[in-house]
């Protein structure tokens, strides 16, 4: 268990009548990058916002590094600290900058000094590339750089690992090539990622683990090379192949980077 | 002022003898209700619902009841209230609470559909990083929530202000008594008195609403505020 | 989220407590100090509140030009605030409201040409009579408008004044109906300024004021009811307040003051 950065056990999860989740488990390991997939209605987001407990599971439980976040008294802000989270929607928040997007988690929750916090948030911008764009609000900048200041949101609190929720899936495609790489570059560098996403080049390139998940049930699991070259059950492959065309889009950047 | 006064005369003594009560007046209900309009609208949106029937209780009965009704009310109506201030003071300590109560009722309101319409997904990245209900909603919902208030805060601005002149009939010297002192005075100026009070009100609303109106409505959308 | 929400309902009941615990001692103490009557309350303060409802001229009219109060009923008051020692404050309230103000403290007297009715009577103590006016009918001074009973009213539109006695008589002339052919006015001015206009037929006021507004419009009387005197009011559990002002105006009849007023008022 203490090896573990997370252990996601036996999670079911209804919205009145509807079961979304049904017994959904897996570990992440330190380092780990997982990538979650599946058709859509899937439960793969209430997965995710199961993890940081913004909606707890009916049954199951979620341990954070051991820590059993399911206990009655954990402080739950202090465990969400320690878990970032990346939304399809960016979810910047639309009345401060950049720079102070990235920061208010660190002076506010962390309780950094203005000047502290302000430092670490423009390091975490570098690292996304989007320390020139500081001072810019939400407004003026494109998704692909709006989605970056949120990847740097979560970077700059130095999370035990970072949940992403489809991260790609509203930005124009010329966008998502620049937070791919980002994504691509902060996996390699070892940041412990859950990653629900379509983009099954990001996949192979740094997936440790992919889990297909139907209906909320996990129905296979296993390395990248498993899925693309021989996924065992029908729903797989059916799906793999609806999309594929997404698949072959990012060839090239993949090519670049695994050169370097 | 001697004989029968010009334009500019009793335009100017209308602004010196009444314009500070009516500031006042307005600024202080405005206060209030602010105060228990955020206080109403926290209730109803975060509160569980229990709370929220009260708060929407007195809602209903806040905006049904006529603001005159309401300053007779707490000017005279009730036997005891206020009797720790001056005689004179209470109908002013009346006419504000009147003003005060109806105003929280709408700012209420206000701050609810504000509040509400601040993106869900700004609240969920908030306590995504850790901040727990109440750091969230201060620095992350509350401040958009105020942009998104402006414009209709503005109207409401406009509201009270009108409404202040209804002090006139408790003894509160403000401009609606003035004029009517002036029309009293010279009984074949009551038309023009008349037109200069509704106009000096006009210069004090009129603006203020234009200005954080619509201009502001179109400003928070180039800002990408908002918008459920 | 519940925690905080706790914190805060927490702080609002705390405030709501101390609202109401401040306002309730408020409530229940009585303004003055036990033993104390109005008058002391008002010597000490140094000053008489006094309630009327302007313009009705000549009884009271706020003075604009001079920035004073003038009328009959101010230099009575004035009459009364010399007697206790102190200065004479008057305060401008809607006719219907005065009683009200006077029974909640607000103000400490009321002077404002208020005729004695039995219903004000149950509210209020009322002093000696100082004045006792006729209620005309007045109309343009170009209108051929003639009744012999105030029941013919009902073929006119006829306006008055809210809260007074001439409402009370005309809302009981069968025929005459609030809003079709009776119109009520808060202000004597606008009420004139329609007579003169032709909204109205007739208006039925107190002599004093044909005597003050046929001097701004063509105005002539053509029906005369002899009225209720008037007086002033205050509240019945003063009596110390009540013997002051009877006292000012029985020897202002004595001495022959009143009818210097008279005569400064009405002529």
């Amino acid at each position: 268990m203490e090896k573990n950065v997370l252990n996601v056990v036996d999670v079911w999860k209804a919205y009145d009548e509807l079961e979304v989740l049904k017994g959904v488990s897996f570990e992440l390991a330190k380092r780990e990058v997982k990538v979650i997939f599946g058709p859509s209605g899937s439960g793969k987001s209430t997965l995710l916002r199961c993890i940081n407990m913004l909606t707890p599971p009916d049954k199951g439980e979620i341990y954070l590094s051991g820590q059993n976040l399911i206990a009655p008294g954990v402080d739950l802000n202090a465990m969400r600290a320690k878990i970032g989270m990346v939304f399809q929607h960016f979810n910047l928040f639309s009345h401060l900058k950049a720079i102070d997007n990235v920061s208010v988690g660190l002076r506010r929750v962390k309780g950094f000094t203005k000047e502290d916090a302000r430092a670490k948030a423009l390091d975490a911008l570098h690292q996304v590339k989007m320390a020139e764009w500081a001072e810019h609000y939400p407004a003026q900048l494109s998704g692909g750089q709006q989605q970056r200041v949120g990847i740097a949101r979560a970077l700059a609190m130095k999370p035990d690992l970072i949940l992403f929720d489809e991260p790609t899936s509203a930005l124009d495609p010329e966008l998502i090539g620049e937070v791919l790489q980002v994504m691509l570059e902060i996996a390699k560098a070892g940041t412990t990622m859950v990653v629900v996403t379509h983009e099954m080049g990001f996949a192979r390139a740094v997936a440790s683990e992919m889990i297909f998940l139907d209906q909320g049930v996990v129905i296979e699991r296993g390395t990248p090379e498993h899925f693309f070259v021989s996924p065992e059950t029908e729903r797989v492959k059916h799906f793999l192949r609806q999309i594929n065309i997404l698949y072959g889009h990012h060839e090239e950047l993949l090519k670049e980077f695994n050169e370097d | 002022m001697s004989n029968t006064p010009n334009i500019q005369t009793i335009f100017f003594y209308i602004l010196s003898e009444g314009l500070f009560a009516t500031l006042a007046l307005t600024a202080l209900g405005l206060l209030i209700g602010f105060a228990i309009g955020l206080l109403l609208a926290l209730m109803r949106v975060y509160g569980p619902t229990e709370i929220g029937w009260f708060a929407s209780g007195y809602e209903k009965i806040f905006r049904g009841i006529p603001v005159l009704v309401l300053i007779f009310i707490f000017s005279f109506g009730i036997p005891g209230l206020f009797s720790y201030l001056e005689p004179l003071e209470r109908p002013i300590a009346g006419v504000i609470l009147a003003l005060g109560l109806r105003s929280g009722a709408y700012q209420s309101q206000i701050f609810r559909g504000a509040i509400l319409s601040v993106n869900p997904g700004q609240m969920e990245a908030a306590r995504a990083i850790g901040m727990n209900g109440f750091q969230s909603f201060r620095h992350i919902v509350f401040p958009q929530a105020l942009r998104l208030a402006v414009p209709s805060w503005s109207n409401e601005y406009a509201v009270v202000i009108k409404d202040s002149s209804f002090a006139y009939g408790v003894g509160i010297v403000e401009m609606t008594r003035v004029a009517f002192d002036i029309a009293a005075n010279f009984p074949v100026l009551m038309p023009l008195s008349m037109a200069i009070v509704a106009i000096l009100y006009l210069i004090f609303t009129y603006p203020v609403t234009k200005l954080f109106g619509e201009r502001q409505t179109k400003k928070l959308k180039d800002f990408g505020m908002g918008g459920g | 989220m519940k925690r905080e929400m706790a914190v805060i309902g927490f702080v609002a009941c705390l405030a709501v407590g101390l609202g109401i615990g401040w306002l309730i001692p408020g409530l229940l103490t009585p303004a003055s100090t036990p033993g104390q009557t109005l008058v002391d309350e008002i010597q000490a303060r140094g000053e008489l509140i006094v309630g009327t409802d302007a313009p009705w001229p000549p009884f009271e009219l706020f003075n604009v030009t001079t920035s004073t109060w003038e009328g009959f009923d101010i230099d009575l008051s004035q009459m009364i605030a010399d007697e206790l020692g102190v200065t004479l404050t008057m305060t401008n309230i809607l006719f219907d409201e005065l009683i009200g103000a006077c029974k909640a403290g607000t103000i400490d007297m009321i002077a404002a040409a208020m005729m004695v009715r039995h219903s004000r009577a149950q509210e209020l103590a009322h002093s000696v009579t100082y004045i006792r006016v006729n209620e005309v009918i007045v109309v343009k001074g170009n209108s051929t408008l003639s009744i012999t009973s105030l029941n013919e009213l009902n073929t006119t539109v006829v306006g008055c004044q809210a809260g007074t006695t001439q409402y009370d008589a005309l809302v009981a002339i069968p025929g005459l109906t609030e809003g079709v052919n009776l119109k009520v006015y808060p202000k004597a001015d606008i009420m004139m300024a329609e007579l003169d206009n032709g909204v109205i037929d007739a208006a039925f006021v107190d002599e004093p004021v044909v005597t003050v507004w046929s001097k701004t419009y063509s105005q002539k009387i053509i029906f005369i009811v002899p009225a209720e005197p008037m007086a002033m009011w205050s509240r019945w559990e003063e009596p110390e307040l009540m013997m002051v002002i009877n006292k000012v105006i029985l020897e202002s009849y004595r001495d022959g003051v009143m009818d210097d007023l008279y005569t400064k008022w009405f002529s």
